[in-house]
Parts: structure tokens; C-alpha cells; sequence
């Protein structure tokens, strides 16, 4: 039933992505881009990252796309310039094949196959090819390998219900090991303040 | 993987098939900042490791500071210009 529901939640996200890029209105595509943010939540939520998850809604769907139908309406916008007719969108199609075949073919190329394989498996594959071309190491058997590699650095990182639980453990490594790049993501969100008003003011 | 994957070529896509929405094109980089952030959840859930979410947090907060300068940059172009429609001749 989960697997279901995930399968379920991802063709949405899918189906919600490819309307968002092909609709004429900008109205109806920020309206499917909602779609895809509340199905990736939702999906993240039940494959268990609950916290990050709910800040995708609250985030997304509360401030992002609601300021971009904010400007949308703000704007009065014609939609007769915005949309290529004709000649003008078949002219943008081989760029965009050629994009997308290259990067499937780098996909292919650097993963390995992809298809019917789980996604641990999948990681693992691609650690393996990196440390061995980079390391010369290839004595990774099993995930727990990786993560016990990984897990060298003596950060308490795993969460369990004993020790406490997931969000306390976000919050334990954001205040403590992370505390440089909280302080310089506050810089960045108070230049996204300053910006748009030194954009938009006045200068007569 | 997959998922995130297919979601990011939408958003490449959607970035080049479209010649003057400036509007889709930002709602394109929002796409592609989803689909990037999902994949490091992912990764970093099947490794059962903290740092791929305090990461997903940081480029939350990236892309809403970048959404915002954007809408900005877009409103004066508005102002400038009369339109949105961008003709790149």
C-alpha cells in the first residue's frame, strides 16, 4: 500500500512537471507547480524525512509560489506576447533534444544501470566507481560499508527513538557543526530582503 | 533517483523550449532546485545520515532568497520595459 502510494505521489509529480512547462497560462502553471512541490512533500513525508517534507509546504507553497502569482497578477500581464506560436516554438526543439539526450547519455555514462536496481544499490555502485578511480579502493560489499566509511568523522549522526528524534538531531547538527553556514544563510536571505528594494526603488 | 532524475530534465526543458515567458523560466530553476534537493534527501535517507537534510534545509533557504531576487529583477524589467516578453536576437 505505501509503495502504492509512492509510485502514486511520483506520477503526479511527474505528470504535474511536464503541465507546468506546457501550459499557456502562467496562472494554470504556478497552480501545477504547487501540484508538484505538495506531491514531493508528500512523498518525502511518507518515505519518513517528515521534518523537511512539511518545510517544503510551508516554504514552497506558502511563500515561493505565492509570491510568483503575487507578480503574476501584479503584472497584467498580455498573454498573447508571452506565448511562441509557430515557427518560433519548433525553433527551440532540436536545442532542446540535444540537451536532453546529452544529459541522459551522461547519466548512463557515469551511472551505473539504473533501472530494476534498488537505490541503495545505485549509490553504492557509484561510490564504488569513484573510490576506485580516485582511491583504488573497491572493498565496498554492502551499504553499511559505505556508511561506516562515512561515519569516520565521529559525529553523532545517527537517530534512532532512543536517542532522540529526527528533528531534534536537525536542529542538534544546525546550532553546533553547521552553525557557520546557518549564519551565512541568514546573510543571503537578508540580501534577498535588501536587493528587492534597492531594485525597486526610486530614483528621482 | 529516477524520480528526481525525470523531474530535472523537466525543468532543463522547460528552461530552454521556452523562448520569452521569463516567468516560466524562473519557475523552471525552481523545478531543477526541487528535483536537486530531493535527490540529496533521498540519498542521504538510504544512508541514514543527518547532513543530506541540514544540507536540503540550506538550499531551501537558497531558493527562496533566489526566487525572491528573481521576481524582484523581473518586476524592474517590468518597469523598464513595459513587458516581460524577452527577445534574445
Amino acid at each position: 500500500m505505501n509503495n502504492f502510494l509512492l509510485d502514486f505521489l511520483a506520477l503526479g509529480a511527474i505528470v504535474s512537471g511536464i503541465l507546468v512547462i506546457t501550459s499557456k497560462n502562467p496562472v494554470i502553471s504556478v497552480l501545477f507547480l504547487i501540484s508538484v512541490f505538495v506531491n514531493v512533500a508528500g512523498y518525502l513525508v511518507l518515505l519518513g524525512v517528515g521534518f523537511i517534507g512539511i518545510s517544503y509546504i510551508v516554504v514552497y507553497v506558502g511563500a515561493v509560489t505565492v509570491l510568483f502569482l503575487f507578480v503574476i497578477m501584479m503584472l497584467n500581464l498580455q498573454l498573447a506576447e508571452l506565448n511562441a506560436v509557430g515557427s518560433e516554438y519548433t525553433q527551440n526543439l532540436p536545442l532542446g533534444a540535444i540537451l536532453g539526450s546529452v544529459f541522459l547519455f551522461e547519466l548512463t555514462s557515469v551511472l551505473p544501470p539504473v533501472l530494476g536496481q534498488s537505490f541503495s544499490q545505485v549509490m553504492l555502485g557509484v561510490l564504488t566507481t569513484i573510490h576506485s578511480n580516485l582511491l583504488g579502493k573497491t572493498d565496498y560489499n554492502n551499504v553499511n560499508d559505505v556508511h561506516l566509511a562515512f561515519q569516520s568523522l565521529n559525529i553523532d549522526t545517527a537517530f534512532t527513538s532512543t536517542s532522540g528524534l529526527q528533528i531534534q538531531s536537525i536542529g542538534a547538527m544546525l546550532y553546533t557543526h553547521a552553525a557557520i553556514w546557518l549564519i551565512l544563510a541568514g546573510v543571503i536571505l537578508l540580501l534577498a530582503m535588501i536587493s528587492p528594494i534597492v531594485l525597486s526603488m526610486n530614483r528621482k | 533517483m529516477n524520480l528526481s532524475l525525470i523531474l530535472f530534465l523537466i525543468g532543463v526543458l522547460g528552461f530552454v523550449l521556452n523562448r520569452k515567458n521569463i516567468i516560466l523560466m524562473l519557475i523552471s530553476i525552481e523545478i531543477m532546485l526541487l528535483a536537486i534537493t530531493f535527490l540529496i534527501l533521498i540519498a542521504s535517507f538510504n544512508f541514514d545520515d543527518i547532513l543530506g537534510q541540514i544540507y536540503a534545509t540550506y538550499i531551501i533557504s537558497i531558493a527562496g532568497a533566489e526566487s525572491a531576487i528573481g521576481l524582484g529583477i523581473l518586476v524592474a524589467f517590468y518597469r523598464l520595459r513595459g513587458s516581460v516578453a524577452i527577445e534574445f536576437k
